[in-house]
């Protein structure tokens, strides 16, 4: 599904990543851990051609990423809030996303509807700009928008972070159940580890740039590995 | 999608934060914007008669033929300080299914929308219709028309990629424009008319479509390259190059004498040094150091140096380039992080006296490299102490109090390729006050009195402002500090 080789981003002389080779298969939830600077936001923008790469490649379905724009189609991503418009309010900026993404209204119902115990009655036919929610709200919107094409890939970026322990666990929920029944991908980056061992079938731990571990074990011990390099 | 970018344009520009001020400032630029058209379409009507008259011209066309080049290098340079940039926020749009191309596309081609599109018709119809299309036939003056207009197209095209080269490779490169000077000195001198070698192209568009047909040619080029420029580095992360102002200005304690101001100062320093948009400012004032020579000529041997009031819009000018750039946006460039002086004690009075200060010296070291000048009379040198003594006493002032007239968020981080504004003609129009005030004094002491009293005048006014310095720069403070909720909250919300 996604397949990165030789992928190194530089910053004059700095590396800030260099993966020699991952592969993420069909319907793969795959955690991204990491402490600050082990370049998770950098791979991430890579992968969405946000920024140029220094070497190497990434390919969705085969489509070289920085070649086409096909597979924008079939990728939904949230990173951070200026990927949103905030001028627009949220029920105008999903319609515009409808447009984009030529959804029938159907579509779009059916997929905010999905979302409407997250959104907690603050986000749908409210008379506010993106620009003046709050931090929580402002990540709801993003992460709803990432679903809305009904991608075969999700990127989310610290998904948890601002969101409150209610709406942290129906993400999980929403998470799980695209994963399990539609074989939706998964890339998730975070610094919850509970959260992201709960979720995730894989998890690829960086340091400085490179892959340090890439753990596909059950749970408990994808946790005490984890547990492990993070309490050193 | 280009209904629905319209669209969204449209919704960005109608809800913005700063709605009432832009549309303050548009109706401004609107008005000016007509002032110029009707300014154009005078010259344009009596561009003929003129020509005949005061210049004795017969042959119009064939003069024409011969001019066209110095027009065009004239309107380039024009274009490269009004000209704007398109600016758009990649960020929001590059992962959806939109093609990157198609965003450049449609940026570019809206960009077109602009006063610059339609001056060489303008200018140049009425002489058209009159003088060319009447010896030479109304065919002949259509495709001559054209060829010029698309030249004209083609020079938007090209400001835009020299801009684009000065904000991505080096500002130094802005002293390239120095180039479309050089015809213009060789042929003052008499040494060298390039319109001789020129005539011929446009003489021959009066009977062929050749040159129409290569104009279009050039256009289409020119487009093509700045676009594949702008698809290749629409990523939002800033093409890299080898900087030494990476980490500049570590030193510290340049300014300790002044004390707490003097450490804001310094900050302020490093954040003039440390950012793309205040560094091409700095550049751009100390290239503007060279406005003097415009206006100041060395008086003719046996005759004296008879000052004007000219002079003093040029000294003004002069000494005050930098800070009226950077003082328009005062409070601005700490937009992101103003809470840091907030949650400080006299955190506001410091940053404010502080800015003050570095302004203050900023005038002072333009009025140091400005003192060759002496070189065209010590008059010159009168007329810029009294600018200076105008500066730091009376204009820092009007410039720091009209800022603060809902100041505006701004990301100073944000890269150079989207955000090379240079200087616009907003900016300008803020300054007209600025500009006016020393008039106030001046005009009526030359008149009533002469040149020179009206200068003591002048300078006795900026004494007394500087005398009140501290008093002047507690209003500042007073507007920030009690509008400071506001100002903050607005802040905090961000471009």
């Amino acid at each position: 599904m996604i397949y990165v080789e030789n992928l190194i981003k530089r910053y004059g002389s700095d590396e800030v990543l260099n993966i020699e080779e991952l592969i993420i298969e069909r319907s793969e939830c795959f955690g991204l851990v990491g402490n600050n600077g082990a370049g998770k936001t950098t791979f991430f923008q890579l992968i969405l051609d946000l920024i140029r790469t220094t070497n190497g490649f990434v390919k969705i379905n085969g489509e070289n990423v920085s070649e086409t724009e096909e597979w924008k189609n079939r990728v939904g991503s949230y990173l951070d809030e200026h990927m949103l418009l905030p001028f627009l309010s949220p029920d105008e900026y999903f319609e515009t996303l409808k447009k984009i993404y030529g959804l029938t209204e159907e579509e779009l119902e059916y997929a905010l509807g999905r979302f409407k115990p997250l959104f907690n009655e603050e986000i749908l036919g409210k008379k506010k700009y993106i620009r003046d929610l709050s931090k929580g709200n402002l990540k709801k919107v993003g992460i709803a928008s990432a679903f809305l094409n009904n991608p075969e890939i999700v990127l989310l970026d610290e998904p948890f972070e601002n969101l409150d322990p209610t709406s942290q666990s129906r993400l999980k929920k929403l998470i799980i159940e695209d994963q399990k029944q539609k074989g939706t991908t998964f890339l998730i980056s975070s610094h919850d580890l509970t959260h992201v061992t709960d979720i995730s079938n894989r998890i690829v731990l960086l340091e400085k740039g490179l892959v340090l571990k890439d753990l596909k074990d059950d749970k408990e011990v994808m946790a005490s590995a984890l547990a492990d390099y993070f309490e050193r | 999608m280009t209904p629905e970018f319209l669209r969204l344009l449209f919704l960005e520009r109608f809800r913005s934060f700063s709605f009432g001020r832009d549309l303050l400032s548009a109706l401004m630029v609107l008005i000016l914007i007509v002032f110029i058209l009707f300014y154009l379409i005078g010259i344009a009507i009596f561009l003929g008669v003129i020509l005949k008259n005061e210049f004795e011209i017969q042959n119009i066309p064939a003069f024409l033929n011969t001019a066209a080049i110095y027009y065009l290098l004239g309107e380039f340079v024009v274009r490269f300080f009004f000209q704007k940039t398109p600016l758009f926020d990649l960020n929001r749009y590059l992962h959806l299914p939109i093609k990157r191309s198609g965003i450049i596309h449609f940026l570019l081609v809206k960009s077109l929308i602009s006063t610059f599109s339609v001056m060489a018709l303008i200018l140049f119809l009425p002489i058209t219709i009159s003088e060319v299309s009447a010896r030479h036939g109304s065919p002949a003056g259509l495709m001559w028309l054209t060829t010029l207009v698309v030249l004209s197209i083609s020079l938007h095209w090209i400001t835009l990629w020299v801009k684009d080269v000065i904000a991505r490779k080096h500002p130094v490169y802005a002293g390239l424009l120095v180039l479309p000077a050089v015809p213009f000195v060789l042929l003052y001198f008499n040494l060298f008319n390039i319109g001789a070698y020129t005539a011929s192209f446009f003489s021959l568009s009066l009977q062929g479509p050749i040159p129409l047909v290569t104009a279009i040619v050039i256009c289409a080029l020119c487009y093509w390259r700045i676009s594949a420029t702008y698809i290749k580095n629409a990523y939002i992360d800033q093409v890299e190059r080898p900087s030494s102002f990476a980490f500049s200005g570590g030193r510290t304690g340049l300014l300790s004498g002044f004390g707490m101001p003097g450490i804001m100062a310094e900050t302020e320093l490093k954040l003039i040094l440390r950012h793309k948009k205040s560094r091409s400012y700095l550049i751009m004032s100390v290239l503007f150091l060279l406005y003097g020579l415009l206006f100041y000529e060395s008086p003719e041997p046996g005759e004296a140096f008879e000052l004007s009031a000219l002079h003093i819009f040029v000294g003004v000018f002069i000494t005050a380039l930098f800070f009226v750039q950077f003082g328009q946006f005062f409070l601005s460039w700490n937009s992101s992080f103003l809470d840091f002086y907030l949650s400080k004690k006299n955190g506001i009075k410091d940053l404010i006296q502080g800015k003050l200060l570095l302004l203050s010296l900023s005038s002072v070291a333009a009025f140091i490299l400005a003192i060759p000048y002496v070189y065209f009379g010590w008059q010159i040198l009168l007329v810029h102490i009294t600018a200076l003594l105008y500066n730091v006493g009376i204009g820092i002032h009007i410039i720091v109090i009209m800022s603060l007239w809902n100041p505006k968020p701004m990301d100073i981080n944000k890269g150079a390729m989207f955000n090379y504004d240079g200087i616009g003609l907003a900016q300008f129009l803020m300054a007209i006050p600025f500009f006016i005030a020393p008039y106030v004094i001046y005009a009526p002491v030359a008149i009533l009195v002469n040149n020179y009293a009206a200068l003591a005048a002048l300078s006795f006014a900026g004494l007394i402002g500087l005398l009140f310095f501290n008093r002047l720069t507690d209003v500042s403070v007073r507007i920030v500090e009690n509008n400071r909720y506001k100002i903050s909250s607005f802040f905090r919300r961000g471009t």
